[in-house]
């Protein structure tokens, strides 16, 4: 009695001692290649015996639980376009994974996979699934607008969004103000105005925060470049820098709302965000 | 009179299936495995983005749906085996009990062990629903009535193979019966992705097994999608032709088995 006993301590005390010994080890090893190991959406469905809702389930914990690890790692995100595929697939219904699954994937890279044609490709697919969801169509419109800078393609669609029972009314005006030019700036911020009042808490509102930021300090720069155009054509001069520009009363400010100097080109008399600010994106 | 004591006799067996049934470990061991999952779904819900509800009577769902198999299965298969290799259907059946009444009886049993289980499962997944606020509604109800149906065929399915051949064949032969049944739709499209694979095989093949995948339903219940009765109905009529059809093969089946 007395041996079994320490065998089973000593067990115990072995245990999670060589677990931590393995984590150890096995991050010490590196993170693992990132190549594409999933089972198509298809196959997982034909094999899944009526167990596809869950299996579901479980491809989208696993693409959550994919995209923060790689997010943090930098490792790329090669499976996370099929793991969000096979999910949507053994559900089609499964909203939520078109949704964040297109922002995962249209993001730039570091916060997303870069691929926005995928992104939209996904939403355009639960959108034709589920014809009953504006939500849907809309995400894809605005999506195609803001990531593929599609704007004519992106009203067709929100257009289309508009006539779908149930969609708001003010689709369709955003829709026409899209189309409409130089309103390109406002109508991105009014969409993602939009997605962040629709989004619960979380991923998507966050996402949509930080691209109101983006699109209001877009619309800041691109006013100060009419502001300095217009100063050019007055006075047939440009004040070197920002901070001389805002001297003379040309600019208010000089900083996105990140807080980092707008970089300026004084030759061209252009203002931009500033590539070391969190808000700079590739257009 | 003969009907009256016919059932009495379908009620004694039915009965004593029952609480030989609900004793033995294996149920036990399920049931509790299954509460086991559903609080993980509770875990699991924190890391699905907004999804709780759809999360937690996925997982819910999916227990009843495999955990009522494997009782059904693996209790089933071992319903007429048993006593046929203990040699104790000896002493029942020199009482005034036919081989017809001993299957049915023992399948009545085992169809309300499933249904016992069953409702435990779904005090289980109440609860866990409970927790985030959604409750049992109406929609995930007709899911696990299509569920109970389709159990208590999977169990047919097992006490029919229990009536012709040792407990491992049956338990063999009936889960590949009800991996085949949930995969009916493959077979039904065969010839189309396997080429050479005759159309007529695929298609009797789809016809004549047990289509276990019309039961499921889970998918409308979970979106809460309102589900006809009519439909509830044909499933009802489906279950119980195919499950006197296999009882009636069983027993004629039994009928004719060597005991001694």
């Amino acid at each position: 009695m007395k041996k079994l006993v320490a065998v089973l301590l000593l067990a115990a005390g072995i245990v999670p001692a060589a677990q931590s010994r393995v984590d150890e080890e096995r991050s010490a090893m590196g993170p693992e290649p990132d190549v594409s190991s999933v089972w198509t959406g298809r196959v997982v469905k034909a094999l899944s015996l009526g167990f596809s809702d869950l299996l579901a389930d479980l491809y989208w914990m696993r693409a959550i639980q994919y995209y923060g690890t790689q997010k943090i790692a930098g490792t790329g995100f090669a499976n996370l376009s099929p793991l969000l595929e096979t999910a949507a697939e053994l559900d089609h219904r499964f909203s939520i994974v078109y949704r964040y699954g297109a922002v995962f994937l249209s993001e730039q890279s570091p916060i997303g996979a870069g691929q926005p044609e995928m992104g939209v490709a996904l939403l355009a697919k639960g959108a034709d699934r589920n014809p009953g969801d504006w939500r849907l169509r809309q995400e894809q419109g605005l999506f195609t607008f803001f990531y593929l800078n599609d704007s004519v393609r992106g009203a067709e669609i929100l257009q289309q969004a508009s006539r779908i029972p149930g969609a708001p009314d003010w689709m369709a005006a955003l829709a026409a103000q899209i189309l409409s030019r130089g309103g390109e700036l406002e109508a991105a911020l009014n969409m993602w105005l939009i997605i962040r009042e629709q989004s619960e808490p979380g991923i998507l509102r966050d996402n949509a925060g930080d691209q109101i930021k983006i699109v209001r300090s877009r619309i800041l720069a691109r006013d100060m470049t009419e502001a300095i155009k217009a100063h050019r054509e007055r006075t047939g001069e440009t004040p070197p820098t920002l901070a001389a520009l805002r001297r003379a009363g040309v600019i208010r400010g000089t900083t996105d709302l990140a807080g980092i100097e707008f970089d300026f080109d004084p030759e061209k008399g252009t203002v931009s965000i500033s590539r070391r600010s969190p808000l700079w994106r590739r257009n | 009179m003969g009907f009256l004591s016919s059932s009495r006799r379908l009620r004694s067996v039915a009965y004593n299936t029952y609480l030989e049934s609900v004793r033995q470990r294996l149920f036990v061991g399920v049931v509790f495995f299954a509460f086991l999952l559903m609080l993980a779904a509770l875990v699991l819900k924190d890391i699905s983005v907004h999804q709780d509800k759809k999360i937690i009577a996925d997982i819910g769902l999916g227990a009843i749906d495999f955990f009522g198999t494997i009782i059904a299965i693996f209790i089933g298969a071992d319903l007429v085996g048993r006593d046929v290799e203990r040699r104790t259907l000896h002493l029942l059946l020199v009482k005034p009990l036919s081989r017809e009444e001993f299957i049915i009886g023992r399948y009545l049993g085992l169809c309300l062990t499933i249904l016992t289980s069953m409702a435990l499962m779904c005090v289980g997944l109440s609860l866990a629903l409970w927790t985030v606020q959604g409750g049992f509604s109406w929609s995930l109800l007709s899911a696990v009535y299509a569920l109970l149906l389709q159990i208590c065929l999977t169990g047919a399915i097992a006490v029919f193979f229990s009536t012709t051949t040792s407990r491992v064949l049956a338990i063999l032969g009936a889960t590949i019966l009800a991996v085949l049944g949930r995969m009916t739709d493959v077979l039904k499209n065969a010839s189309v992705v396997v080429e050479g694979f005759p159309d007529w095989l695929g298609k009797g093949l789809y016809l004549c097994l047990p289509n276990l995948l019309n039961f499921d339903l889970k998918n409308r219940a979970v979106y809460g999608d309102s589900v006809p009765p009519g439909i509830l109905l044909d499933l009802t009529a489906y279950a119980a032709a195919y499950t006197v059809g296999l009882l009636a093969l069983g027993a004629l089946l039994f009928r004719r088995r060597d005991l001694k």
